[in-house]
């Protein structure tokens, strides 16, 4: 498979919003792989159980940093193939990394087994060519933003 | 990475993470078996093709010398064993799979990947090095966490 999945439809919802907003990004560092080794260190955190609203934080600038490395890819033409199977590894430790501490819990299970599937689906999209992953992180920051305002 | 470097930092990681104190051998033994072990893979690969390596070198090709289990489908293995040992001892579950998947974790770092082989075999590689530079950073990490190790011990004297 010589392309980049075509994301699903429900994904196309968000990304038109955010590709609106792409333009207008700053960018203090051009090369892609700072926003993605940035997001592995600021995930790394997670392993020592942040409290709900610096995890808020940090998992916003989390998939801020996810947002920049493709938009400065895309803004500098440094898209590639591996640089997109690049991004979906470094998602998926990232993944990894905010919910492992959290093995022995309901919800640190549930979130850990759902990075498990990710894995899965980030094999069968480069089978299928379809993007098929679930935006676990996002489901984490809204979880966290509800503990946090009940 | 050198697997001595993988072992004194994931381990050292892993300990701090699932707070093990320091007379909690079996834990600490855990950690360093499952820091280290994945380096196995490479060995059954470098006496396998001992010829080749013979006449290419190691240096930028040690990618080569390991199985798909020291890519994504290694995450998801040890995730898996991780998941199930949690259900009954989820320090346990820390200490057996976190070393391992920071190892997995660092040889992403510092080298070339085929994260999804056996299904694509593309290379990746997130940060170019020169063979100078990762001896530095080895050495660096060795000294490092050799530190941290020795603090960590004393504190049962």
């Amino acid at each position: 498979m010589d392309k980049i999945p075509q994301r699903s439809k429900l994904a196309k919802i968000y990304r038109d919003i955010l590709d609106k907003y792409e333009g207008k990004l700053i960018f203090p560092i051009k090369d892609p792989n700072f926003y993605q080794i940035l997001s592995i260190f600021l995930s790394a955190i997670f392993l020592f159980k942040p409290q709900p609203i610096l995890g808020i934080f940090l998992i916003t600038l989390i998939l801020l940093s996810d947002w920049m490395d493709g938009a400065a890819a895309r803004k500098y033409n440094l898209t590639s193939r591996e640089g997109w199977m690049l991004d979906v590894v470094i998602d998926r430790i990232s993944e990894g990394l905010m919910f492992v501490a959290y093995l022995g819990t309901f919800v640190g299970n549930l979130f850990f087994s759902l990075y498990l599937f990710n894995i899965i689906g980030s094999y069968y999209s480069i089978k299928s060519g379809k993007h098929i992953l679930i935006a676990i992180r996002f489901c984490y920051l809204l979880y966290l933003i509800v503990i946090t305002v009940t | 990475m050198t697997t001595v470097a993988h072992i004194v930092s994931a381990s050292y990681i892993t300990l701090k993470v699932a707070n093990v104190a320091p007379n909690e051998l079996d834990y600490i033994a855990t950690s360093l078996i499952s820091a280290g072990i994945l380096d196995l893979d490479h060995l059954f690969f470098l006496i396998r093709d001992r010829k080749i390596f013979k006449k290419v070198g190691f240096s930028g090709h040690l990618h080569k010398a390991r199985s798909p289990i020291h890519e994504l489908l290694g995450f998801l293995i040890i995730g898996v064993v991780m998941l199930a040992v949690s259900f009954f001892n989820p320090k346990l579950a820390l200490v057996l799979g976190l070393p391992a998947m920071i190892h997995l974790i660092e040889d992403l770092l510092v080298g070339i990947s085929l994260p999804f082989s056996p299904v694509d075999k593309t290379e990746i590689q997130l940060i170019p090095q020169k063979k100078t530079i990762k001896i530095f950073l080895d050495v660096t990490v060795i000294i490092i966490f050799a530190i941290l190790w020795i603090k960590y011990l004393n504190v049962v004297n």
